[in-house]
């Protein structure tokens, strides 16, 4: 199989501070990648590399063996790259619905001209993608918060939303980041389900930062860790939880248990 | 094609209501007021496409008296070179003069209107690179060059002015444009692609992250409010006056626009459209105060901004009846 994310030595610094040191990570198609690390290891930074936010001070990153490093976000996205944000990051005074509807903006021609003669292509066009993004919400089983704004919603399903919002661009690449943070045991075991489903169902690659160990080891098959911006370990959760550098690096934090 | 007529059905009705109503309140209306519902109907147009830019795309431009003055400028120098002169030529009367004239004078405003969208596209391609206040700092510089540039220019009147030949833009001109003004723009971004305007006002990053060109749309939005402030512009360049100087179009007048798109609530077309309306009655209204009425404005403004800060508004709209969108929600359980 060959590889649809190739990381090569990518490094990101911000001024002197090197958040991500010549980090190599390959991610197969269909596979379920958990990324660890203590807070501050630069976990979020990998995925700002990856999404375009931030451009690598050095190294490569192929998507679909395409170079992606530098491009813009939004041709990232549109190559196949969605992801959600650490601290939610919706469309707040819009509604649950328009969030999933901008979704999928990029699966129709902005035709400015039609749609301000409201002209039937422009109607049609736009009654599919309405009823695209009804059955994504309902999917997700926020059919009854569509016309609600999305500041309104309450946390899980603010996270959910994100979600669907990053489904609706149809991606090949799932990246979330923290997607239980501030959940309760309940919507963490939903979740769980829900990220497993939603794999099968649009045949996702996903790569997943989580904080809940017990969480990433029961769903990732193959978890790599960072500390200081620096890979230290890479294998099955068997392999991570008895790796001593990972123990190490945890010491002071929480410890890895299962 | 049958989509397309249900559509816009109720758009001709509402623009033959206009003509209508213009025939009538051209014969029976007091002058006085007759003058202040075209100027209400040219800052309903101000308003709203400046609403398109600050509010609804969130980039904060200052310059909006710039492009009104670009499309004011360059309508006259039409109407004083080539359209005065042949419509005069043709000496006709009645009915004859009056469709000569309506047609003459929709030529005549979307060259206002191309011309100011030229300008916005040249000033806003490295300007919206900007943010926040670079952005309002840059299009401030913008407005303030046009004036003087149109200060200098003699051939255009200099700092004194020029005087503007006929067609003239009667209520129904305005409104005409003023309707179709609302309607392309609440059309536009209500879209489900013009989403995308409201999304980069929400969070520019995100947006990007979901695809959207964010570049492409500030673009989008700078040159179509633009467009329509050069429209305004020219409208105004025409009414019954007749004649514009530079000064009008100083920095002072962009931000009157701004104060009325934050009192009407940043994001809401209905709120521009009220606060246009209600800023420019007021001043006639509090004629009565005298040498009091600046005071009085002012300080009626503080109050609707401290018990609204959103505006009067804020995000959202009134709509019409027979409002025709796609977007049917389900009824929340
Ligand atoms: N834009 C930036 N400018 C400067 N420093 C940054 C920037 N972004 C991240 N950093 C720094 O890079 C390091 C890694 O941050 P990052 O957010 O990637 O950590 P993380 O692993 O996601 O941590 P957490 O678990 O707390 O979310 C931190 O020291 C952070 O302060
Ligand atoms: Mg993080």
């Amino acid at each position: 199989m060959s590889a649809l994310l190739e990381i090569q030595g990518v490094g990101m610094e911000f001024g002197g501070l090197k958040a991500v040191e010549g980090l190599d990570l390959e991610v197969a198609e269909g596979e379920l990648v958990g990324l660890i690390g203590p807070n501050g290891a630069g976990k979020t930074t990998v995925f700002n590399v990856i999404t375009g936010v931030y451009r690598p001070t050095r190294g490569r990153i192929c998507f679909a063996g395409e170079r992606i490093d530098g491009m813009a976000p939004h041709l990232i996205s549109r190559r196949g790259i969605a992801r959600t944000f650490q601290n939610i990051r919706l469309f707040k005074n819009l509604s649950a619905l328009d969030n999933v509807v901008l979704g999928f903006n990029r699966s129709a021609r902005q035709d400015v001209l039609g749609s301000m003669l409201l002209t039937a292509k422009h109607w049609r066009r736009q009654a599919g993608i309405l009823k695209r993004s009804h059955e994504l919400l309902d999917k997700l089983g926020l059919g009854l918060a569509e016309g609600r704004s999305s500041m309104e919603l309450p946390y899980g399903e603010q996270r959910k939303l994100e979600i669907a919002r990053a489904l609706a661009t149809q991606p090949r690449l799932l990246l979330l980041d923290e997607p239980a943070a501030g959940m309760n045991l309940a919507e963490k075991r939903e979740l769980t389900g829900l990220i497993e489903r939603l794999r099968r169902e649009f045949n996702l690659t996903i790569l997943v930062i989580e904080h809940d160990m017990k969480m990433v080891m029961s769903i990732c098959p193959r978890i790599v860790v960072l500390d200081h911006g620096q890979k230290i370990a890479g294998g099955t959760p068997d392999e991570i939880q008895r790796h001593e550098q990972v123990i190490e690096a945890y010491l002071g934090e929480k410890a890895p248990s299962a | 094609m049958k989509v397309f007529w249900q559509n816009n059905m109720a758009l001709l009705v509402v623009l033959l209501v206009v003509a209508a109503a213009g025939f009538g309140f051209q014969r029976h209306l007091d002058p006085y007021y007759y003058k202040i519902l075209v100027d209400v109907g040219i800052a309903i147009i101000l308003v709203v496409s400046l609403n398109l830019i600050n509010g609804i795309t969130g980039q904060f431009s200052l310059g909006h008296a710039g492009f009104m003055a670009v499309g004011a400028y360059a309508s006259a120098a039409l109407s004083v070179l080539a359209a005065g002169p042949w419509l005069n030529g043709l000496a006709l009367g009645g009915a004859q003069k009056m469709v000569v004239e309506f047609v003459a004078l929709g030529v005549i405003v979307i060259v206002g209107g191309v011309a100011a969208a030229l300008a916005g596209f040249v000033v806003g391609m490295p300007a919206l690179r900007l943010r926040g206040d670079y952005l309002a700092i840059a299009t401030l510089g913008f407005g303030e060059i046009i004036r003087i540039v149109f200060q200098n220019t003699e051939q255009l009147g200099g700092a004194r002015g020029i005087s503007i030949p006929p067609p003239r833009s009667d209520f129904t001109g305005v409104y005409v444009c003023a309707v179709l003004c609302v309607a392309f723009i609440w059309r536009l971004v209500h879209s489900v692609k013009g989403k995308s305007f409201f999304a980069i006002r929400e969070d520019e990053f995100a947006a990007a992250t979901v695809g959207i060109d964010t570049t492409k749309y500030k673009v989008i939005a700078f040159v179509l409010g633009s467009f329509f402030a050069g429209v305004a512009g020219a409208l105004f360049a025409h009414s019954a006056t007749g004649y514009i100087t530079p000064a009008q179009f100083d920095a002072v007048k962009s931000i009157e626009l701004v104060v009325m798109v934050v009192l009407g609530g940043l994001g809401s077309i209905s709120g521009s459209i009220i606060a246009a309306a209600a800023l420019t009655l007021l001043p006639e209204i509090l004629r009565g105060f005298a040498e009091y009425r600046l005071v009085v404005y002012s300080l009626l403004l503080v109050l609707v901004m401290l018990t609204r800060p959103q505006g009067l508004m804020g995000m959202k709209e009134i709509k019409l009846p027979w409002h025709r969108q796609p977007y049917q929600h389900k009824p929340v359980a």
